[in-house]
């Protein structure tokens, strides 16, 4: 062997494009370690990967822009806008309701509602709400994507007063079926803002009061009456009172449902597990998500294995710094971070006072067919 | 039938010299500037590039030259190529910088993207023989800034 002095190649001996082009095949957190080994590594020219031509790993954050039915989704491992589609005529003036796989559930006015899946400009037209009702719904949920081959339930959640009344329909019906609850049981979910649609014909609300609610959907026909169950005991109201937003996803492989609430004006965070056994529902605060990232906003939440390096035990929420960078809160150190792939250092704060969520966006995980 | 095959001799930086078929060394995106703008006499000196990094460079030229060679018969070519020693690795990206040939360039930084990946600063320090000049405090500053991404 000759030389065997190896220590200076890859720092001094290398020039710093050649660093910044393998930086820039890095994402998330590996691209920020690769600018910690060294000084000629962290002051290589600073390159953002490119986005991915087909599909990335991770759910992207759907936003509309209301007023001209324009519709942007952004990559957050990327931490980039990847697709930009200019005015879609039927989404103007549309709300935002649900999503799954494809598709989103969305409202237009006081009585329309329809679905549309923004990966194939598809929209799938639903009846009018009923013209005595119409739509008073804060939540709405489906159980499947509305093509699919098995029945595709909508349900629409009015939360007045206690135990929410029920909008249901079968896609292919004609009409809506508007359950009022009869139910006498004091169950308030005026602040639920995405009701999970289990496999099973199982709704599940989380409850202002941080109690569950769950309803079970006939499997047959929507005019047939859902069944309300309730769970578990009410926070103790000091904590209510400071709850500012909940958002719950399906807490994959648990076989049950994560709430994350947000509570005082700053936004503190805490992710709870509910789940049901048999009567009895077991409640408990967690403080990992065992290494998977959560990405949650009205209508749509997602649990997911860690998208990208540094990713795991983060909750992406809808919300941006800097007008378009990411942001995700870090269960480990109780912080918000928005990373920038053109700056070395990440912003992070623990509040979310300067931080901006768009007014209508949801994350949504495309599948490609 | 086809023209007449044009070689070019190619001389590395330790004297040695590669003949070299024409339509194979263009894959240089230097060495064809130097063609085309017909500032090509005998010799190409390559200044930059010692005969044994070249040796490979041509082995990998002349595969991916091949009539009729499969894509995974060059995936395997490729993924043996690669694993090498990582200052085979630093001579052939230095090289392949130098001789401009974006294809290899971009595989073998590939390969150090994926030798980085799932590693902590410390053990891409020892994978690639780098010296850590960072005093602590400038160690623990730069940890700080990114304290989501060092768990």
């Amino acid at each position: 062997m000759e030389d065997a002095n190896y220590d200076k190649l890859w720092s001094d001996c290398i020039p710093s494009d050649v660093l910044g082009l393998i930086s820039s095949h890095l994402v998330a957190a590996e691209y920020f370690v690769f600018r910690a080994v060294c000084k000629k590594w962290r002051y290589a020219p600073l390159m953002a990967p490119p986005p991915p031509q087909s599909s990335s790993p991770s759910p992207c954050l759907m936003t509309l822009h209301k007023e001209t039915g324009i519709v942007e989704f952004f990559d957050p491992v990327y931490n980039v806008v990847t697709t930009h589609k200019t005015g879609i005529q039927k989404l103007r003036g549309a709300r935002i309701r649900s999503s799954k796989v494809n598709w989103l559930l969305m409202s237009h006015g006081n009585r329309g509602m329809f679905f549309f899946n923004p990966i194939s400009n598809g929209i799938i037209e639903l009846p009018d709400l009923l013209e005595e009702h119409e739509n008073s719904c804060s939540a709405w949920t489906f159980s499947c994507p509305p093509d699919s081959s098995s029945d595709c339930f909508v349900v629409g959640f009015e939360a007045i007063g206690y135990v929410p009344n029920v909008y249901i329909i079968k896609v292919g019906d004609t009409e809506w079926t508007y359950h009022y609850s009869l139910n006498p049981g004091k169950f308030m979910a005026t602040g639920c803002n995405n009701p999970l649609f289990f496999k099973n014909n199982s709704i599940y609300l989380l409850g202002d009061k941080g109690n569950l609610g769950t309803l079970r959907i006939n499997e047959n026909s929507a005019a047939q009456r859902p069944r309300w169950k309730f769970y578990g005991s009410y926070f103790p109201s000091s904590k209510q009172q400071l709850i500012r937003k909940a958002y719950t996803a399906e807490d994959i492989d648990n076989g049950g449902m994560l709430a994350v609430i947000l509570s005082r004006e700053k936004g503190d965070v805490e992710v709870w597990r509910y789940k049901i056994n048999g009567k009895e529902l077991e409640r408990e605060k967690i403080t990992s998500l065992d290494n998977k990232t959560l990405f949650v906003s009205s209508g749509g939440s997602y649990l997911k294995t860690c998208v990208a390096q540094g990713l795991g035990n983060k909750i992406y929420f809808s919300m941006f710094h800097d007008n378009n960078k990411g942001v995700f809160y870090c269960l480990a150190n109780c912080n918000y971070y928005s990373f920038d792939y053109s700056v070395n250092k990440a912003y992070s704060s623990p509040n979310i006072f300067n931080l901006v969520q768009p007014r209508s966006c949801i994350w949504i995980e495309p599948e490609n067919d | 039938m086809s023209s007449s095959t044009k070689f070019l001799t190619l001389k590395t930086c330790d004297d040695k010299k590669f003949v070299l078929d024409e339509a194979i060394a263009v894959r240089s995106q230097t060495i064809k500037n130097m063609v085309e703008d017909d500032c090509v006499s005998n010799v190409i000196p390559l200044p930059n590039v010692d005969s044994k990094t070249m040796t490979k460079v041509i082995e990998y030229w002349k595969k991916h030259s091949e009539e009729g060679i499969s894509k995974d018969m060059l995936m395997d070519f490729d993924k043996a190529f690669v694993k090498v020693h990582h200052s085979i690795l630093h001579a052939l990206i230095l090289a392949a910088n130098f001789l401009n040939d974006k294809e290899m360039l971009d595989m073998m930084c590939q390969e150090v993207v994926d030798r980085i990946k799932g590693k902590t600063p410390e053990e891409i320090r020892k994978e690639f023989d780098i010296k850590n000049d960072f005093t602590p405090e400038e160690e623990e500053e730069i940890r700080k800034e990114n304290a989501w991404a060092f768990e």
